[in-house]
């Protein structure tokens, strides 16, 4: 069993303009997301790595195919299964961190946890444990507007891991960060994510990121290219 | 700015109530001391007496009504008018006393005279102490009732805030009118202390034949329209409040469509749309209630010091344009119950979830992908 697989995955949305039609993004694609691997997308702007993304953490529907997560269609759960599987089974990193604004980093990496009903003490626990692995221990009681850049990509990295989840979703961890920050960002999420034996779905730009995972997709012409696999 | 909004609609719910109560208040204390007491008798067998013995009356008496004629001797002017007849005592009791001022002789009503207002005697033209004939309508022998005009003097004089009945009714010594009249058509008039109800229900006790009638049947259509007057003063204060709602709606669509990336945040990491919105409510319900709780202290104090801050208000207007104003010229106790600012808040409370329910619509059905891909951007 995968912790994710796209199977005969198709995205279409309507076009903007009116009387359009439809704009297919997404052609009957098929992707696994094996156990304990990285697994990065690459691909032109606008190419529908983000989407793909999305499709495959059940933030979106496809229009046609099947999204199977730990053995579970996501299309066969109602809204509040299906953002139980995703709190369970999947951690998210956007590029734009969306952190709780009026929370501390600390509360922050606790919020996934306390949501799928783990005691606060020990929600606490593995938080400060995440934060300092990540060296932010001193950093655990500031709100998110008090933290640097890469302060705060690495409270969502921590948030991400926060349930133990089979995989981290990552969407452009890095494209907000600076030439430094980006390469520390991408070294510990790469580090804690083969230390907890997570697996890694990456979307980014950033060829070089890119190929520091297993296997590395092209996304082009609505469809995968396998471009490196370990 | 909505616990804010909310806290000042709930002020002005309350304060306004607050003023109208005290206004009818005033009106109806005014016709209680006055015009139809708590309780008028009419009973063959039960004296003031018994029935000031009853749990909860406070006073009761006796007295007579006639309508007469009354002329002015030296300007020969003339007017209709209702004398009233009650035992000495009953013009210095507490709850008369509260509304008949008397401003010319402690005890006003003598052997032989008539104790008129202000108004009468400027309606008269009569001068103090003029002689008056009144003509009094009284039973006769042969005929039901023949006329009979007497001479008197005016031993005293009221005032009070009802001009209608300043300007309509005289008063006289029972004794007096009774010996032209005669006492038969002499009824009980009763101030309650305790509960009206209980009083009734003792006095039909003591004589099922007696006829009591409350002061609000005796004022019926004066009650009724009062009571016209504020269920319409309800309803223009809930439109007042729905117009303050609609902003409260506007700000929190402003503030969740603010709030739309935490919302993606949170379904993100595991929440329902269920709970997302329940959350956001839940922030809605914590702002209403802070807010209730800040209008309803910021109320209480404003009804507490109405008098104060309306003698200011004329003080300064005085100030700025040298004349004064009619705010401290009719007075009251601004007034409001905790039943009715429990029913106003409850009201808001309502209305506010309802409005800030419908502006987490926009939370409740964004796309989560969207509302990312646009933070990201």
């Amino acid at each position: 069993m995968h912790p994710i697989e796209l199977v005969s995955i198709t995205k279409r949305f309507r076009a903007a303009e009116k009387g359009s039609g439809e704009i297919t993004i997404l052609q009957d694609l098929d992707l696994v997301i094996e156990q304990g691997k990285s697994t990065a997308i690459i691909g032109r702007s606008g190419s529908g790595k983000s989407t793909l993304l999305h499709i495959a953490g059940g933030l979106d529907s496809p229009s046609e195919g099947r999204v199977i997560c730990s053995g579970t269609d996501f299309a066969t759960l109602d809204d509040r299964k299906r953002s139980e599987l995703r709190n369970r089974h999947i951690g998210f990193i956007f590029q734009a961190n969306l952190l709780l604004e009026d929370f501390t980093a600390l509360e922050n990496i606790m919020a996934p946890a306390l949501i799928n009903g783990v005691r606060a003490k020990d929600c606490r626990d593995r938080a400060v444990e995440l934060l300092e692995r990540l060296g932010l221990a001193d950093r655990m009681n500031h709100i998110p507007g008090k933290l640097s850049g890469g302060e705060k990509q690495r409270v969502a990295i921590c948030r991400a891991l926060m349930n133990r989840p089979e995989v981290i979703l990552a969407d452009e961890p890095t494209g907000a960060l600076d030439e430094e920050n980006a390469s520390d960002v991408e070294n510990l999420l790469l580090d804690l994510v083969r230390e907890e034996g997570r697996s890694l779905l990456l979307v980014t730009h950033n060829q070089e990121f890119a190929y520091k995972c297993d296997n590395v997709y092209l996304l082009r012409n609505r469809n995968l290219t396998l471009e490196k696999e370990a | 700015m909505i616990m804010v909004g909310i806290a000042v609609g709930l002020v002005a719910l309350l304060v306004i109530s607050a003023v109208m109560n005290g206004l009818q208040n005033a009106q109806m204390d005014q016709l209680r001391n006055l015009e139809s007491f708590d309780l008028i008798v009419e009973s063959d067998t039960l004296t003031a007496g018994q029935l000031e013995s009853i749990e909860g009356v406070d006073m009761a008496f006796r007295f007579l009504e006639t309508n007469v004629l009354i002329v002015d001797k030296t300007s020969e002017t003339s007017t209709s008018a209702r004398i009233r007849a009650y035992d000495g005592d009953v013009y210095n009791s507490n709850r008369m006393s509260e509304s008949l001022f008397i401003l010319s002789n402690e005890n006003p009503v003598g052997s032989d005279g008539l104790f008129i207002s202000y108004t009468m005697t400027r309606n008269l033209g009569i001068m103090s102490y003029d002689d008056i004939k009144v003509t009094f309508l009284k039973p006769g022998r042969t005929a039901t009732i023949v006329p009979y005009t007497s001479d008197m003097a005016i031993t005293g004089y009221f005032s009070s805030r009802m001009t209608e009945f300043s300007s309509s009714t005289a008063f006289m010594d029972f004794n007096l009118l009774s010996s032209v009249i005669g006492d038969e058509g002499a009824r009980i008039g009763i101030y309650v202390g305790g509960n009206q109800n209980k009083v009734v229900k003792a006095i039909e006790a003591l004589d099922p034949d007696a006829e009591v009638i409350t002061w609000q049947q005796y004022n019926n259509a004066l009650y009724s329209a009062l009571m016209l007057e504020k269920t319409l003063m309800y309803v223009f204060l809930a439109f007042m409040f729905l117009i303050i709602c609609v902003n409260l709606k506007n700000s929190t669509r402003r503030l969740l469509a603010n709030k739309q990336k935490e919302g993606a945040m949170l379904r993100a990491i595991g929440c329902s749309r269920r709970k997302v919105n329940a959350i956001f409510l839940g922030q809605g319900m914590v702002i209403c209630l802070l807010g209730e709780v800040a209008g309803v202290v910021l109320g209480k104090i404003v009804i507490a010091n109405l008098q104060n801050i309306l003698a200011l208000v004329d003080r300064i207007s005085r100030a700025v344009t040298g004349n004064a104003t009619v705010l401290t010229q009719i007075p009251f106790n601004a007034a409001i119950g905790n039943v009715e600012i429990a029913i106003v808040c409850v009201f808001v409370f309502i209305l506010s979830l309802l409005f800030t329910s419908i502006g987490c619509r926009r939370i409740y059905k964004s796309e989560i992908m969207e509302v990312i891909l646009h933070a990201s951007y």
